[in-house]
This record gives C-alpha cells, sequence and structure tokens, in this order.
C-alpha cells in the first residue's frame, strides 16, 4: 500500500531525509519515533505528496487519507463550531447535513467521550479536548490510510489508553495507521507494533518487543 | 419620503452599493479571519500604479490595474509562503512600493492631468450601468466560487495544513481566491474608492465574528449587516447630503460599535 524506496530529502543544503526505505501493507499499525527534528513529519509529507523528495520513489496507494496535524489551531476568536469543523472533515459536504453524516459525528464524539462539545466554539475547548475533535475530524471520511501527528501530545494518560485501544480497532477494521509518537511507554504500544525509529535516516525498523530488546532504555526518552 | 429612489444615479448607486457589499461579504471571512484584512487596502493601492500605467498606455486603464493587482496579490502569496513574512508585512511592502512607483510615474509624466484622489476616491453617486454590469459579473463569479467551494475556503482558512493533507486543493484554493478579490479590489475602486472598498472587506466579518455564532452563521450575518449599512448609508447620506463612501463607513462603524456594546452586556449577563 505504501512503499518508499531511498527517499531523500534535502532542504536549503540541509539533509532532512536520507535513504529512507520502508513498506506498509493495508492494515498496518506503525509507530513513527524518533527525536524533535529527526525527520518524522517530514516523512509523512513526502508520503502526503506535500514535499516533493529530492530523489527516491515513494509509492502510496490509498485515495482517502485522514490526518491529524501536528501544531492544531488555537485562534481562539475564529468563530466555528465543533460540529463544523468536524464536518469539515467529509469530503461531500451539503447545505444540510445529511443524517448518516449526523450519526457518523454524533458515534465520534460519544466514543471520544466529548458529546457535550457538539454546538460549542472550538476556540473555546483546552488543547486536549481540541485534540480529540481534530481526531474525529480525520476519521469521518472512512479513510483507508491515517496519519496522526503526535495525537496524544495534549491528553492525559488516562484517555491515552482508551485513545490507544480505539486505534487498535481502527487498525483491525483494516485501515492503515501510521502515528507519530513520542510515547515509548509499554500500556499504549503493543509488543507486535510496527516500529519506524527515524532519526534523518532509519535507525531500526520492527516490533517493538525487538526494539526494546535492541535498544533497551537507550532511545526511552525521545 | 421616497422621491429620492426615482433619481437614476440614486438607483445605480443602490444596485451596485448592494453589489459590492454582497461580493465585499463573501470574500470577508476568508480573507479577515485568514490575516489578510489589510488585503483590500493593499491591493487598492497598488492598483493605483496599474491605473496610473493605463491612463499612460491606453484607453481602458482597468484593464492594467487588474493585472497589476493579479501580480502584486500573487507576489503577496509568494512571499508570504515562501519567505515566512506575515501577511500584514507582506502586503505592506508591497502596496507602498506600487504606490511609489505610481507617484514617480506621474511624476515624470508630462500632461498626466488625472489627480490621485479621483483615481483612489471613486464615487458611489457617478457610476454608470456598466460598471454596474462589470461589477455583478465579479461578485456572481466570487458567489459560484464560494458556493462551490465552500469546503475547502473554510479548511484553507482554519487549518491550511490539514487541507493540503486532504487533497482539497489548498493553493490552488487559496490562489484563486486571492486573485479574485484583486479583480474585485480594482472594480471597486474604480466605483468606490479605497477607503469604502477597503470597509467593505473588513467589516462584515469583524462585526459577525463579535457575536460567537457559527462560522456559516458569522457569515451570513455579515452579508445581511453589510448589505443593511450600504442601503442605510446611501439612504441617510442623501438627506443629511455628506459624502456617500465615507457615510457608509460610519454606519457600519455604528453597526460594530453596536454588536460590540451588545456581546459586552450579553458577556455581563450571562455570568
Amino acid at each position: 500500500m505504501i512503499k518508499f524506496e531511498d527517499v531523500n530529502l534535502t532542504i536549503d543544503n540541509i539533509e532532512i531525509l536520507k535513504d529512507i526505505s520502508f513498506e506498509l501493507t493495508k492494515g498496518d499499525f506503525i509507530h513513527i519515533l524518533g527525536p524533535n527534528g529527526g525527520g518524522k513529519t517530514s516523512v509523512i509529507k513526502v508520503l502526503a505528496d506535500i514535499t516533493k523528495p529530492t530523489s527516491g520513489n515513494v509509492v502510496v496507494k490509498a485515495n482517502k487519507i485522514g490526518y491529524l496535524p501536528q501544531h492544531f489551531k488555537s485562534n481562539k476568536q475564529f468563530p466555528a463550531t465543533v460540529f463544523e469543523v468536524i464536518y469539515s472533515g467529509f469530503d461531500k459536504q451539503y447545505l444540510i447535513p445529511k443524517k448518516e453524516q449526523i450519526k457518523i459525528i454524533d458515534y465520534w464524539l460519544e466514543k471520544m467521550q466529548v458529546s457535550n462539545f457538539k454546538y460549542k466554539k472550538i476556540g473555546d475547548l483546552s488543547g486536549g479536548e481540541q485534540q480529540r475533535i481534530f481526531f474525529i475530524r480525520s476519521l469521518v471520511k472512512n479513510p483507508e490510510l491515517l496519519i496522526l501527528d503526535e495525537p496524544t501530545s495534549a491528553l492525559d494518560p488516562n484517555f491515552r489508553l482508551v485513545f490507544y485501544d480505539i486505534l487498535d480497532e481502527l487498525s483491525k477494521s483494516g485501515i492503515t495507521i501510521i502515528n507519530i509518537t513520542h510515547d515509548f511507554d509499554p500500556n499504549y504500544l503493543s509488543c507486535d507494533h510496527h516500529v519506524l525509529f527515524v532519526d534523518r535516516t532509519i535507525k531500526f525498523d520492527g516490533k517493538y518487543c525487538d526494539y526494546h530488546t535492541k535498544f533497551g532504555g537507550e532511545h526511552l526518552h525521545v | 419620503m421616497f422621491e429620492f429612489l426615482s433619481a437614476s444615479h440614486i438607483q445605480i448607486a443602490l444596485v451596485i452599493g448592494v453589489i459590492l457589499a454582497l461580493g465585499a461579504s463573501l470574500l470577508s471571512p476568508f480573507l479577515v479571519l485568514n490575516g489578510e484584512a489589510l488585503i483590500a487596502d493593499g491591493l487598492a493601492h497598488t492598483s493605483f500604479l496599474g491605473f496610473t500605467i493605463g491612463i499612460i498606455a491606453m484607453d481602458q486603464p482597468i484593464w492594467m490595474a487588474i493585472l497589476i493587482a493579479i501580480l502584486a496579490t500573487i507576489l503577496i502569496k509568494v512571499i508570504i509562503n515562501k519567505l515566512k513574512v506575515n501577511a500584514d508585512s507582506a502586503i505592506g511592502v508591497i502596496s507602498a512600493l506600487s504606490f511609489a512607483i505610481g507617484l514617480i510615474i506621474i511624476h515624470k509624466s508630462s500632461g498626466f492631468n488625472v489627480s490621485i484622489e479621483q483615481i483612489m476616491a471613486g464615487s458611489i453617486l457617478t457610476t454608470s450601468w456598466v460598471d454596474v454590469i462589470f461589477a455583478a459579473i465579479i461578485v456572481i463569479v466570487i458567489l459560484l466560487f464560494v458556493i462551490l467551494q465552500y469546503r475547502g475556503l473554510f479548511s484553507v482558512v482554519y487549518d491550511f495544513e490539514y487541507a493540503e493533507f486532504s487533497k482539497i486543493r489548498a493553493k490552488t484554493i487559496s490562489y484563486v481566491l486571492a486573485i479574485l478579490t484583486a479583480i474585485f479590489i480594482v472594480i471597486g475602486v474604480r466605483v468606490i474608492g479605497t477607503l469604502l472598498i477597503s470597509a467593505l472587506i473588513i467589516f462584515p466579518s469583524l462585526t459577525a465574528s463579535l457575536l460567537k455564532l457559527s462560522f456559516k452563521k458569522t457569515f451570513i450575518l455579515g452579508i445581511i449587516l453589510s448589505i443593511f449599512a450600504m442601503i442605510l448609508g446611501i439612504t441617510l447620506s442623501h438627506f443629511l447630503d455628506v459624502p456617500t463612501g465615507a457615510f457608509v463607513v460610519v454606519i457600519n462603524s455604528i453597526v460594530l460599535g453596536s454588536v460590540l456594546i451588545y456581546s459586552f452586556i450579553r458577556k455581563k449577563v450571562l455570568v
């Protein structure tokens, strides 16, 4: 479904990515780990065709891509409700939202425990609440590929567990998930989760348990 | 009382005023809420350069003004996106430079007998039905663009990065919006002048967003308030014998002030 072959990216003479190669099949659940400035976000920008690689091949066979950005809008003055923000995630929109669309929104608001915010102004919500809303926005179009850029950075530890359970469910339903994260805690990641450690180049590509065995605690604080 | 409506210049003023108020309030949320509130003022000054060259070089200076304004708006976008300069600074640099070049051209041209005031001020009471048709065409194009690209425009303004990932053709939408804005501003400057066209872009979203409504309601309320202020401004200016464009700006300011007071009182009551 996704194939990177010897992808290099250089911007303003600074080498951002070097010889990145990896492959994902449908339903894969991969965590991209690595230090700040290590090129994690650049990988997904190349993947989504926002940034052109300097060299190498990228193949992405997914029409519907759901995306949760790393830096969510914090313009408190922007006049939009939670419902409007989520509704903007649908590929097709109508003057009056369809019943099925409202059902999907209600289902995810309930699941993400934010039902009471449906008609609130998005700018009045806390960072963690906004992050849940933007996660729902990335899901409502029923994506084949879900790209999450540090989705748990503003979530409290208890809800992180719920969140990772939801990601597992989505993965089992056949959605390919790419999760850029700093969560190294075994409470969140399962042994068989695919891990890609990127620090300009790929330093590790394999199962989370093997990563632990290979590096121990060396890279636990990134 | 309504006898003044029989005067053809008042009829034209009301029709073109409503058309331009509609066009400006359609563009307003996507400019003002995107931190580009000063784009109208900037492009209006840029169109001065276009009109200046146009008056010297051709019979219909408006085409040169439109061309220069489009080039300027593209340049502003490139400066913002590539050089990562904030919108206000980029708009300020390009508008100041354009205005300066326009002044130099006037100074160096012999026999240039049109005043800066004539180019920049406009007059809603001296417009023709040709101007009305021009304005109506561009406003219809803007209306269609907003209706067909509503989702894209919302995402581009609210979260550009998300829009890019979602294959919304964010950059294309952003550039088309900028070009339509440039054409609209040039036509607006010619008809109603720099002052009023800038005000028509800024006031609708600024006023409506004070009420903390949804985006869609803010959008619709902005259109209603803008058209209301335009009709009231033209009508009252006739009876009070004051400059129409300036008075429409005053009415818009009074509406803004009223909404500000109302939202302040509502906040106090709710707290």
